[in-house]
């Protein structure tokens, strides 16, 4: 089986919850997260505690992209 | 009009065939209503579904087929409600698509309930009242119109882990990891 990445988002600036989801690829910087109807930037992604068995446990950092039209 | 014998016994073993090989009628629902779907051997799809949730980790296809027979599928639209906070209920939900957004009632202002976390696919909730059997700790509700989650009735599922003490094991552990890892979140926000 691929492996799957679990991923605590966390984000940066305004007083939001974060989320908590399973990807199947790897975050990294730059990229675009969508959680609901709204995107966000990954600026820091970190291993957050070891693996397990397929399970990467990583955490990632976010800030907000200007809303989309 | 009666049939001769050997009409009978064929029928006989054309039945016990489609009872030895029929697939097993695992569900996983999609958009729209709670429903089966039955084509495209769905019980594999539930199976490779249930393979990328954390809570099972380290369990055998086998051992996967016997929780997925304990699944029922529900979809939710944007902004109903799964569970409410303070009710009774022991079931265990496992988000498959969308997001779910948990909060808690704010006693300084009722009209904003506090987020503490959303949660998307591979994600379980649910898991404190099936374990100490309290009421509900917070209410989730579902973020996005389409959001599918995977219930399982509390009472099947603590039969399931007593039936199979490794299947037992094996879960309970990664729900302690997975409450682990939402304790680290939280930390994480600072919420």
């Amino acid at each position: 089986m691929p492996p799957i990445y679990k991923v605590s988002y966390v984000v940066l600036g305004e007083n939001h919850p974060g989320a908590i989801l399973n990807v199947d690829e790897a975050p990294h910087v730059g990229a675009t997260v969508t959680l609901g109807k709204r995107d966000f930037e990954v600026v820091e992604v970190l291993d957050l505690i070891p693996a397990r068995g397929e399970f990467h446990f990583l955490h990632a950092t976010l800030r907000p992209r200007p809303a989309r039209r | 009009m009666p049939r001769n014998s050997t009409g009978n016994i064929l029928s006989s073993y054309a039945a016990t065939a489609i009872r030895l090989f029929r697939t097993p009628d695992f569900t996983i629902g999609r958009r729209g209503q709670d429903r089966t779907e039955t084509g495209r051997r769905p019980h594999m799809d539930l199976l490779d579904v249930l393979a990328k949730v954390e809570l099972f980790e380290g369990l055998s296809r086998e051992d996967l087929a016997s929780l997925a027979r304990i699944c029922r599928p529900r979809t939710f639209r944007a902004g109903e409600v799964i569970t409410r906070q303070g009710e009774p209920g022991h079931d265990l939900f496992i988000v498959c698509e969308g997001l779910v957004e948990v909060v808690r009632d704010n006693p300084a202002d009722p009209s904003a309930p506090h987020a503490v976390v959303n949660l998307g696919r591979g994600q379980i909730f649910g898991e404190m009242s099936l374990v100490d059997r309290g009421p509900r700790s917070a209410s989730v509700r579902s973020v996005g119109d389409d959001s599918l989650v995977q219930v399982l009735d509390g009472d099947d599922f603590q039969k399931v882990c007593g039936d199979n003490l490794r299947v037992g094991y094996v879960v309970m552990r990664n729900m302690a990891a997975d409450l682990s890892f939402k304790l680290r979140h939280r930390h994480l926000t600072g919420r």
